[in-house]
């Protein structure tokens, strides 16, 4: 037993350039790690990037086209909608972030106490969670909000809880496919108990895929984050959110086409990233699904 | 087969169950008294007045009789009365359903038409130019948030064109060309990310068949390169994709939810949203009730297709 976990050190670094150069041989990949980079950057910096205070209104200058003053342009408030859109960031990738790490967690815990237990275990929290999958995520996450008040705790949680089941589904499966395997029995007969086998054996090796579907799932819970924000249900005006901005943009779409326009770019920009970052390390991952 | 579509059903009248529990029980999960919240936000609250309200809503029963008469009425067609507009909940929605029905419709055929043949265009030239030019069209579809991407149609053409499509809707079967003229923009908008999830499907799932065994038999008996493609690849193929439609269609009844309200289209999901900002939890509760409902049947008609394309799939389970 000690014999594997010192070996085990040496081997997982050079696991780890081996990763790092397999990822940047993917210009594709080498794309979206920059545009996810950049969004993080934003998020995180947003009060030294952010030209203006994005609360701050300028009354005079209310829907100003994109000008040197503003580069962007300006909202209904005279709101500098650049320093909007980068707060905005800190916003999607904050709940977005927060919501996955629940829905990760949540979901790897159930699917691998369903399939290491199987029978009632399996069949109970595979129902319940089957339960939620039936709902598409954007109108649970409505109805949620529309229950709950909209906090934006409860976005988080919520989003977390619709994306439960896929992370549940998927490490079942993983883990289903690792039991037949054998080598967990193996360590089981030498004594180890039932954590130990699932901590040391069974989670290093889902991981990888349940970093795929995370990476993936991000994207989609920014998609619903700025969804239920521009139906009103999700981040609450004045704090900035993509979906929030677009929501309010629209209205002056006529006059103003800048302030529709901005914070659709920007959700597209950073799903566009994360899916395509997300396809290149399922392909890194994955190698039966490359083609 | 009829054993595996009994199974099937059976399981399906168990997930309908802890369905419309969780439905029932989610109303309950509001901070706060329903009948207080509803009632006194109306018509101001005197404590005889919100007395009257719980009784004629059944809220004075314990909660597990609230379950039980609240399920009788739902199987017997009666879906509960609007808190705020005092009408009866199904007519309502079945009325809207049609709407979103046609939208969806709209997208599906759009998606299937265009993405099952760029799929398989970009697995028979994969790594030419063509086939990367698809894949980063299927990706930038993906990405693009449909209820943005329909507010961008309507910007360009409003602008560019100068027509925006007639407000008051109408049913494709009463006037086919006037609702293709207003479901045109909402299905691409709704169309787009189903499109690209096809098309990416299908290329996969073609590239994995063109490398099996029996496809290098076909074209060693000396078949032709078409009848190699459509008797045995496209076939085989078809499986995986039939499945992501399926899965598809209930997320596409979620995206529903932003197109309508982006195009103002009188639909269930919109119907949804506005009871949500009302609060009018009856309604609430039945609408999504239908939308589940509808998709476990959806799914449901998914899984007897795909027993019926693969006969293996009926001996698994």
């Amino acid at each position: 037993m000690p014999n594997t976990s010192n070996s085990r050190t040496p081997q997982t670094r050079s696991k780890t350039s081996l990763f790092l150069r397999r990822l940047l041989r993917h210009p594709s990949t080498i794309v979206g790690s920059l545009i996810v980079l950049a969004a993080l950057l934003a998020a995180i910096a947003s009060p030294f990037l952010a030209p203006y205070d994005p609360n701050k209104m300028h009354p005079k200058d209310a829907l100003e086209p994109p000008s040197s003053q503003y580069a962007l342009g300006t909202d209904q408030f005279g709101r500098d909608i650049a320093s909007r859109l980068i707060f905005g960031a800190r916003t999607s990738l904050v709940v977005a972030l927060a919501a996955i790490s629940i829905a990760s967690f949540g979901g790897t815990i159930c699917g691998l106490l369903a399939a290491y237990y199987g029978g009632l275990t399996d069949l109970l929290v595979m129902r319940v969670l089957e339960t939620i999958f039936v709902f598409p995520p954007i109108l649970l996450g409505l109805v949620i909000m529309a229950m709950m008040g909209t906090h934006l705790i409860v976005l988080i949680v919520t989003i977390g809880i619709v994306y439960m089941p896929q992370f549940a589904r998927l490490v079942r499966a993983s883990v289903l496919l690792l039991l037949r395997q054998g080598f967990v029995e193996g360590s089981r007969a030498l004594g180890a108990s039932d954590v130990g086998v699932m901590v040391r054996h069974i989670l290093p090796n889902i991981v990888a895929p349940v970093i795929v579907l995370v990476t993936l799932r991000l994207s989609t819970a920014i998609l619903i984050e700025s969804g239920l924000s521009f139906l009103g249900f999700g981040v609450q005006p004045p704090t900035p959110s993509w979906g929030n901005m677009l929501s309010s943009g629209k209205v002056y779409m006529e006059m103003a086409p800048w302030v529709a326009v901005a914070p659709g770019v920007a959700i597209f920009c950073i799903v566009f990233g994360l899916n395509i970052l997300g396809d290149g390390l399922r392909d890194m991952f994955d190698p039966r699904l490359r083609y | 087969m009829l054993g595996y579509i009994a199974r099937r059903l059976l399981s399906l009248i168990l997930l309908l169950l802890g369905v419309s529990m969780l439905v029932f029980f989610s109303i309950r999960l509001i901070p706060g008294d329903v009948a207080d919240i509803a009632f006194g936000m109306q018509y101001g609250d005197s404590p005889e007045a919100v007395a009257a309200f719980r009784r004629l809503y059944g809220l004075d029963q314990p909660i597990y009789k609230q379950y039980a008469t609240w399920a009788s009425n739902v199987l017997r067609g009666n879906f509960g009365y609007s808190i705020r507009t005092g009408r009866p909940i199904l007519p309502d929605i079945l009325a809207r359903l049609s709407v979103s029905t046609e939208l969806a419709a709209g997208a599906v055929l759009l998606s299937l038409l265009l993405g099952v043949p760029l799929g398989v265009l970009s697995a028979r030239k994969q790594n030419s130019y063509c086939d990367f030019g698809i894949q980063a069209l299927g990706l930038v579809g993906l990405s693009l948030p449909s209820f943005w991407w329909g507010t961008m149609m309507i910007l360009v053409s409003s602008k560019a064109l100068h027509w925006l499509p007639p407000a008051q809707y109408v049913h494709f079967l009463d006037n086919p060309l006037r609702a293709l003229t207003i479901l045109f923009m909402p299905c691409i908008a709704l169309g787009t990310a189903m499109t690209a999830v096809i098309m990416r499907m299908t290329r996969s799932s073609t590239l994995e068949t063109l490398r099996k065994e029996y496809v290098q038999l076909a074209r060693a008996k000396g078949l032709p390169e078409n009848a190699v493609l459509y008797k045995h690849v496209l076939r085989n193929a078809a499986i995986p994709v039939i499945t992501m439609s399926g899965m598809q269609i209930g997320y596409l009844m979620g995206g529903a939810v932003l197109v309508e309200s982006v195009f103002a289209l009188p639909g269930l999901g919109r119907f949804i949203v506005s009871a949500a900002s009302q609060r009018d939890y009856p309604v609430i509760q039945a609408g999504i009730l239908c939308v589940a409902i509808l998709f476990s049947l959806i799914n449901l008609g998914v899984d007897v297709l795909y027993a019926v394309i693969d006969p293996r799939i009926r001996d698994v389970e």
